[in-house]
């Protein structure tokens, strides 16, 4: 069997054992995302994860800011995200790994999609993300 | 265009978008589905940056009205290259309980932004019938 190496990625793992209604600094400068997964199980509703590029000079005001990612996870759910992003010219495909945030990244967690929601969920999410 | 999924019961749809954008949001199931991968290209090049794809568990959303339960950035393509989105739920599917759109514009939360500029959104699914 052949094993083909595409490439080595390091990451440096961020976890967030209380991810609520109020937004956290994951990261005060420029970041790629490479993967991230969010625990839901101690909640009995659905609760969505929205991530701010932004930085501590100009923090995030959950419920107004407009996000730069959502993700819903399921009540009682464990939710992956791993993204390859890259780009494809004349078939060739040259990957480029990641969520880019260019300024920095802020992360809450609460009960409602799109922009608005101020509500956390009654027990907090647990997040482990995996940046450059 | 609309898409009922009603009549596969084994294998995955694959459905594809070539003309995505928020003035022409896409109604991709009117029942519960799920979805396994999704592959979006953003052919906009250079400014206003990336394009969000945002999915709605709601047969009938209001654009710009309907909070999106997912938005995704697809970053801007280069000139030469398309911006793109590769994501793998295999393990652990995206479920849209109520029905499935997708629309995609400049921002990235509940809000209506601006279509993209100059080509629209390229977006390929893939997605099972069923909420399970």
């Amino acid at each position: 069997m052949a094993i083909i190496q595409h490439g080595i990625l390091e990451a440096t793992k961020h976890t967030d054992l209380d991810l609520n209604a109020t937004a956290e600094e994951l990261a005060s400068s420029a970041k790629t995302i490479y993967g991230m997964e969010i625990d839901n199980t101690n909640n009995s509703v659905d609760v969505f994860v929205k991530c701010y590029d932004t930085n501590n000079a100009s923090p995030p005001t959950v419920g107004t800011t407009v996000p730069d990612m959502i993700i819903r996870v399921g009540a009682g759910k464990i939710r992956s995200v791993s993204s390859t992003r890259g780009t494809v010219s004349g078939g060739n495909v040259t990957p480029a790994a990641g969520f880019a945030f260019g300024t920095g990244l802020y992360m809450a967690c609460v009960t409602a999609g799109g922009t608005a929601g101020t509500t956390g969920p009654t027990e907090d999410v647990k997040a482990t993300v995996y940046t450059n | 265009m609309a898409v009922s999924i009603s009549e596969f019961t084994r294998f995955a749809i694959v459905q594809e978008d070539n003309c995505l954008n928020g003035a022409n949001m896409t109604k991709y199931a009117y029942g519960p589905c799920r979805v396994t991968a999704i592959h979006a290209w953003n052919q906009d090049a250079g400014a206003p940056g990336p394009n969000f794809l945002k999915m709605f568990d709601n047969a009938d959303p209001t654009w710009g009205t309907t909070a999106p339960d997912f938005s995704f950035p697809i970053p801007a393509g280069d000139g030469t290259e398309y911006g793109a989105l590769h994501l793998d739920f295999h393990d652990e599917p995206l479920v849209f309980e109520n029905g499935l759109s997708l629309g995609a514009d400049d921002a990235g939360g509940t809000a209506t932004g601006t279509a993209p500029s100059a080509n629209d959104v390229l977006v390929v699914l893939e997605i099972l019938p069923g909420a399970s």
